[in-house]
């Protein structure tokens, strides 16, 4: 009897090419638990990132007790919903060492990076969501997706190098245009059609491939090894083509809504996060429907220019200007933008754990990564400086808990991260935030 | 945020051990106190420098309270701003703060009215604007602390100024300044020394987190740049204290918010606590009114000024009018005010350029 598996293809002709029309995901490709492919490949994993600006109240952040069920002080009263999704780590370090402490830049920076940046343009190595989308992104149509609520194109904490960061949607409209607009091959649809443009690029591109291999053949080892560089090049692009001309598998969550409306410009609190949760709803979409499995969502920039309605300074601002209460131990107006933040975090887990997958969700199958750029930001703290993550992982993550870093590098849970993500590294980062200590509290 | 647990081991104490292996298998070396001093001679570099600022918990020293900033001026002085034009209010603002006067501005200053404050007595006497060290010493000349005292911005924990002065030291190379300390008989008791200061070239040398200085570290004298900037003072140490003679000026790269400016110090001095491994106390003098000023609004826009509720047209008027040295030959007005700064310094090896 033919053996099927998930990576099985129909093939035929079209217009003269090669077509593979891949198969529906049929509960026979799954395991009995339907946690699984039944080939005991796990169904995919996915890593995303979530971000927001300028820290925390420490007092009124920070719970008093580690571990499960710990408390929520009211910073963070609003992620109750989502608790049980969620870990908190604090009391994490970022280590500069003779690298300049540069405001809303370092902190970030170390924790994504691993390394310290010299000056505030600096952006050295690579993202873990880079490194990891190298892991696990080529499956997909694309590597990884960006957006921000910010409307503004420059925030990002995606970066591959130092002068090519990967530039965020910021408008609805446009991220549905460019996610289910007139290349987007729906996963539940009956029928296929592959793209003919396609086709006809993918055969140019056979040929030339066909040429320079006997090209090669006339070759000394030093153009050999060029030769070889550029065939590399040539079997992404072809692996690319690939995608485009495979019926994708069938995605139950996947559902694709009408385009929205765009939003004006603005960064009023209120506005903000409506641009957060329509560009939410449209990232999940396109990581349900498989579209990419690494994704970044970022709520406000470093220099948070978020206003309150009612009052008069923006969130950065605040964040320099306004006392400390001395009744309450905390800047009020400060933490009211931080309660936002969390606010919208509570709300990017709770659509994640909301969207059916298999028997599980969404969120059962990923992880997420969150941070901000500084601790206290009145004084541009870097010192233990708050991270969260959200996902079990495919159940390889415990969640719910509450982590004290003792000090420890916050580069661990970026560690932690790439290793759970597949990257393989014996450690990471640079100087003393160097780690090759996972933060095993979490890890099943 | 619970105290650092992770590193089980200090790292100094990594070195004593270390030392204490050298010692068992090479003899007697020299102890790291004995190489910080060598041929009489010592280095030092500067770590944290800020105005000295008295503060009692309560700032009793403000019976008015703090100073307004530019917001809260702005607010007071336009309420239906709405119907005028920027060159009409913010713009207006922004001329009075980059060529102020001394003509007043309608809001009444708030200066400190307390009777203490840190810093030295700079003119050997003692008058009736003078403060008393909470130590009991008369005739403290301290006029700066008097304008700045009761602005939030210069006060500590948190101020603008108070946070970014730190920081700049640390994360800038240009604001590097050092002092060699020669002719050293006796680090505790010695009746004659020299000191020579100069402007490094290297970045501290830190832990980890790169917020504290560690000694021993090397620094380069910038010979280049910083020539101009090279003065040498005699002094003598009482009972690891260095009291320095005062010189005629000094030039104090100043750094903040990644803008170079200076600060001119008129018959500075110094007046340090000395160890084998660092020295803090006092750098005082005269402070020139006009370059303290355009140090303070260059290195800080209106923003940072907001940060601080700073007013910069107030705190010019309160400048000048506080102004207790140096009197202009022709107007008879005193162009230089009184001043002490908080210094701490790190030992550091300091060496000629290659």
């Amino acid at each position: 009897m033919r053996t099927f598996n998930r990576r099985r293809f129909l093939r035929g002709t079209l217009n003269g090419g090669m077509v593979s029309v891949g198969l529906p995901l049929l509960n026979l490709f799954l395991s009995d638990n339907g946690s699984a492919m039944a080939n005991g490949l796990p169904i995919p994993q996915r890593f995303g990132t979530w971000s927001w600006g300028l820290g925390m109240s420490e007092s009124i952040f920070v719970p008093k007790n580690t571990g499960a069920n710990f408390d929520l002080p009211e910073e963070i009263a609003a992620l109750a919903p989502v608790q049980e999704h969620i870990n908190l780590y604090t009391n994490f370090h970022v280590f500069r060492d003779d690298a300049p402490n540069l405001c809303h830049h370092s902190g970030w920076v170390v924790l994504r990076s691993g390394t310290a940046p010299y000056t505030s343009e600096n952006r050295p190595g690579e993202t873990i969501d880079v490194s990891i989308a190298r892991q696990i992104g080529n499956a997909t149509r694309f590597k990884s997706l960006s957006a921000t609520a910010t409307g503004d194109v420059r925030d990002s904490f995606s970066y591959e190098g130092g002068n090519s960061v990967n530039q965020p949607e910021w408008s609805p409209l446009r991220f549905y245009n460019r996610l289910f607009g007139d290349d987007f091959q729906h996963p539940n649809a009956k029928t296929f059609a592959p793209d003919p443009s396609v086709l006809v690029r993918k055969s140019a591109l056979s040929a030339v491939r066909e040429d320079a291999r006997k090209l090669e053949k006339s070759l000394g080892a030093e153009d050999r090894q060029r030769l070889d560089q550029y065939f590399t090049g040539l079997r992404d692009l072809e692996n690319r083509f690939d995608l485009q001309l495979t019926k994708p598998d069938p995605r139950e969550a996947c559902v694709v809504a009408a385009a929205p409306s765009d939003l004006p410009a603005g960064l009023d609190a209120d506005l903000v996060s409506k641009r957060h949760r329509m560009l939410t709803d449209l990232m999940l979409m396109a990581v349900a429907c498989d579209q990419t499995r690494v994704f970044n969502m970022f709520y406000a920039s470093a220099f948070s220019a978020t206003t309150r309605p009612g009052y008069d300074k923006p969130h950065h601002t605040a964040t320099h200007e306004e006392a400390v209460d001395d009744a309450l131990g905390y800047q009020p107006n400060t933490s009211w933008y931080t309660r936002r933040a969390m606010e919208e975090w509570a709300y990017y887990v709770g659509a994640l754990a909301n969207c059916k997958e298999g028997d599980g969700t969404l969120l059962d199958n990923a992880l997420i990564y969150a941070n901000t750029d500084q601790s206290f930001a009145k004084v541009h703290g870097i010192d233990g400086i708050p991270m969260f993550s959200a996902g079990s992982a495919g159940g390889r993550v415990k969640t719910g808990l509450h982590i004290d870093g003792g000090g420890s590098p916050g580069c661990r849970l970026g560690y932690t991260a790439q290793k759970l993500m597949g990257v393989e590294l014996e450690s990471w980062g640079t100087k003393s935030n160097t780690t090759s200590s996972d933060i095993g509290e979490i890890l099943i | 945020m619970s105290s650092s647990n992770y590193f089980p081991i200090k790292p100094r104490g990594v070195v004593a051990l270390c030392l204490a292996m050298l010692l068992t298998v090479a003899g007697p070396v020299k102890s790291e106190e004995a190489m910080a001093l060598t041929n009489g001679t010592i280095g030092y570099v500067f770590t944290d420098l800020f105005w000295s600022i008295y503060q009692t918990p309560g700032a009793e020293e403000c019976p008015d309270g703090f100073n307004d900033g530019p917001r809260e001026q702005f607010t007071a002085l336009f309420p239906h701003h709405e119907s005028l034009t920027v060159e009409q209010t913010q713009l207006w603002q922004e001329v009075q703060t980059w060529h102020p006067n001394t003509e007043p501005d309608g809001f009444a200053f708030h200066s400190v009215e307390g009777d203490l404050s840190w810093g030295l007595n700079l003119d050997g006497k003692v008058s009736d604007e003078d403060f008393t060290h909470p130590e009991g010493t008369a005739g403290i000349d301290n006029q700066i602390y008097r304008a700045v005292g009761c602005i939030i911005g210069f006060r500590g924990p948190d101020g603008v100024e108070y946070i970014f002065q730190d920081k700049a030291i640390f994360d800038s190379i240009y604001n590097r300044l050092m002092i060699e300390i020669t002719g050293i008989d006796d680090l505790e008791n010695d009746t004659r020394v020299t000191v020579n200061l100069y402007r490094g070239s290297d970045r501290l040398l830190t832990d980890a987190t790169g917020s504290t200085a560690v000694a021993g570290g090397t620094q380069r004298i910038d010979r280049r740049w910083g020539q101009s900037l090279v003065r040498q003072m005699q002094g003598r140490i009482v009972d690891s204290v260095l009291t320095t003679e005062p010189i005629e000026d000094l030039i104090i790269p100043w750094q903040n918010l990644g803008v170079p400016s200076i600060q001119l110090i008129r018959d500075a001095r110094f007046q340090l606590d000395l160890s084998t491994t660092s020295a803090h106390g006092l750098l005082a003098g005269f402070a020139d009114v006009d370059t303290w000023y355009y140090q303070l609004i260059r290195n800080d826009s209106t923003h940072h000024l907001s940060n601080g509720q700073i007013s910069g047209i107030s705190l010019y008027k309160a400048l000048r009018l506080f102004a207790d040295a140096y009197p202009d030959p022709e107007s008879g007005d005193n162009t230089a005010i009184s001043t002490a700064l908080d210094v701490k310094m790190t030992q550091v090896f300091i060496v000629e350029p290659e």
